[in-house]
């Protein structure tokens, strides 16, 4: 008599854990290094806020790492997660909202905003996600004329709308002349520099329900990739779950969109490296990925901060440094 | 006898292109009822309709004397599973996990299975034989296995009808009669009425209760198989020159398509009706 599989829950505790843990060094380390190195014992200290820590180190941890971690964290979830519920909802590995051309949409209205001289929120939030559902809608209406999801047409249409993504941007950035210039390119590479705890609390209330909403459809995910039809016959409304996750992911792809620029290849990476690790099972893969790309974009600002001897990275740059290699690995390992 | 499914003057088209014209049927409830015709005859449409996945047809349709439209998704996935033709994409789901999966319309949101449901999996896997391979992925297993895996997801669903399109297409012979086996003996076993849509003449006609043959859309004949496969009925159907025999086996009818070569030497038309359509 076979056992069968462990229950989800235990499943879910054992894969949690540890990737919870790697998410809690990885943060640590991150406060614990930077431009300022103070080294890990000034840490603790500060941490613990012991007499014998001085104030500017504890200036240093508390203002201005500490929001940057929690950004990272945040964005790095997302943009993982984000891949995740694309690749399931296309039933393709290569889908992700930066190659669908929805964060290139968000970054054309973000752009769109801070030229208007909007703030970053709501202003340039809202314009980001106009931006991202303008790009989905146009992606869905270009590769579809019946079939929302179908595979092939639906990539190319988001190439190609990327594409056009691109040239607004950087139409938008030859219109451009005074200080803002900077800004724009430096955002677009993907920045996680200027964040304060305001903005960190703003977007883990923005985020929390999409990531809860896509674990509440995690299952229903798992029976979206045994095909359309066989979904609807268990029972699944393929309907409103596609629309639902479509939105609430482009929603919070936007919003740290707006909040960060641009940061490709985490939402490829991450669960690509994680389904191999773990399986197909969504309701593992969704906290996975939440984690997993937490740590991951946590471990990339740290380098971004500690790889140059003056300055710093912009992140993005590490994300897409390190990611395209890994991806292009990644599909050499899984065969496909 | 109660009827599983009765469907009324069903109409249905893809734009201007006509598909199903005024199909009225009934199949009875533990029926073995089979669904044979050419290709374009309207057979996977109708299957999809009766699945609740197509939904812009006219006329009407109950299941269990309940009209169609009045179940809601989940509901109906307790009363009907769909096996659909077997797909050459798969994901590496393990068979034990495609099985729980059968059991989503009667779990929660998140699909968390109890003892229950981990019992009618088990069974199902016996029931299939599919038990020795519970730890394997779908995607390491052949095309028979899978469509033996498929069916055991089906039965975990415990529905009252089950509807199969070509289950045993591109299936090697062996794993053809292993399906028909199955789907046999859950009728006689738990009563399931099971619908099935095939292209198989010789195999239909061994199982089925009643067959019910489509050209264009329509009913051409509906009846037991003796009634039905008659070289008339094919010939008219299928535009094509059939002899009918019995089945060694004895009681059945048996169909042989005659190659071109030899009606040439008997001077006869390759086409049995050359002045119609």
């Amino acid at each position: 008599m076979s056992p069968g599989p462990q229950p989800v829950l235990r499943r879910l505790l054992l894969v949690s854990l540890p990737l919870l843990l790697a998410l809690l060094t990885a943060s640590f380390l991150g406060l614990g290094f930077g431009v300022t190195g103070s080294g890990l014992r000034a840490i603790w200290e500060a941490l613990l806020a012991l007499d014998s820590a001085n104030l500017v180190q504890q200036t240093i941890v508390w203002r201005i790492r500490l929001p940057r971690v929690l950004m990272a964290a945040e964005v790095g979830a997302t943009l993982s997660l984000g891949g995740l519920v694309f690749q399931a909802l296309l039933r393709n590995p290569l889908a992700e909202p930066y190659i669908l051309g929805i964060s290139g949409g968000s970054a054309v209205g973000a752009i769109s905003g801070i030229l208007l001289g909007l703030s970053r929120f709501p202003g340039v939030s809202a314009t980001a996600f106009a931006g991202s559902m303008a790009t989905l809608a146009l992606v869905v209406v270009l590769s579809s004329g019946r079939q929302i999801l179908k595979k092939d047409t639906l990539l190319l249409a988001g190439v190609m709308v990327n594409a056009f993504c691109s040239a607004m941007i950087l139409f938008l950035i030859s219109l451009t002349q005074d200080s803002r210039l900077h800004n724009i390119i430096f955002w677009l590479m993907g920045d996680l520099s200027l964040t304060d705890m305001g903005q960190v609390r703003l977007l883990a209330l923005l985020l929390a329900p999409c990531f809860l909403l896509a674990f509440l459809l995690s299952h229903a995910m798992n029976l979206l990739l045994m095909g359309k039809e066989t979904a609807m016959a268990l029972g699944v409304n393929i309907k409103l779950v596609t629309m639902t996750l479509l939105v609430a992911t482009s929603f919070m792809i936007s919003a740290t969109v707006a909040q960060c620029g641009l940061l490709g290849f985490v939402g490829l990476v991450m669960p690509h490296l994680l389904r191999l690790l773990l399986g197909p099972d969504h309701r593992i893969l969704v906290p996975a990925c939440i984690l997993g790309g937490a740590t991951y974009m946590v471990g990339c600002d740290l380098l971004a901060r500690i790889v140059p001897r003056h300055g710093e990275l912009p992140v993005g740059v590490i994300t897409a440094m390190i990611g395209a290699p890994l991806f292009i690995f990644l599909l050499r390992r899984s065969g496909r | 006898m109660t009827p599983a499914v009765v469907a009324r003057n069903l109409r249905h088209a893809y734009g201007a292109e006509t598909v199903l014209r005024d199909l009225s049927f009934e199949v009875r409830k533990g029926e073995f009822f089979i669904i044979i015709g050419p290709n374009g005859s309207g057979k996977t449409t109708l299957l999809k309709i009766l699945a609740g996945i197509d939904r812009s047809f006219r006329g009407s349709v109950a299941l269990l004397q309940r009209p169609l439209p009045s179940y809601s998704r989940r509901e109906l996935a307790r009363s009907l599973a769909l096996v659909p033709q077997l797909a050459a994409e798969t994901f590496p789901f393990s068979v034990w996990e495609v099985l729980l999966m059968g059991r989503a319309p009667h779990m929660g949101l998140l699909g968390l299975e109890s003892q229950k449901d981990r019992r009618i999996a088990e069974q199902a896997m016996r029931f299939t034989g599919v038990s020795h391979l519970s730890h394997r992925r779908l995607d390491q297993l052949s095309g028979g296995e899978r469509q033996r895996v498929y069916l055991a997801r089906a039965v975990c669903q415990e529905p009252a009808v089950i509807l199969l399109d070509e289950p045993t297409a591109a299936l090697d012979l062996a794993h053809q009669i292993r399906v028909m086996d199955l789907m046999a003996r859950l009728r006689e076993e738990k009563g399931v009425t099971i619908v099935m849509v095939s292209h198989d003449i010789n195999l239909a006609a061994m199982y089925a209760d009643r067959l019910m043959l489509l050209k264009d859309g329509t009913r051409v004949a509906i009846g037991s198989p003796r009634e039905i496969v008659t070289y008339q009925n094919i010939e008219r159907t299928y535009g094509c020159r059939v002899l009918v025999g019995a089945n060694p086996l004895g009681g059945y009818p048996q169909i042989t398509p005659v190659p071109g070569r030899f009606l040439q030497a008997a001077g006869g038309p390759a086409d049995p009706d050359p002045g119609g359509k």
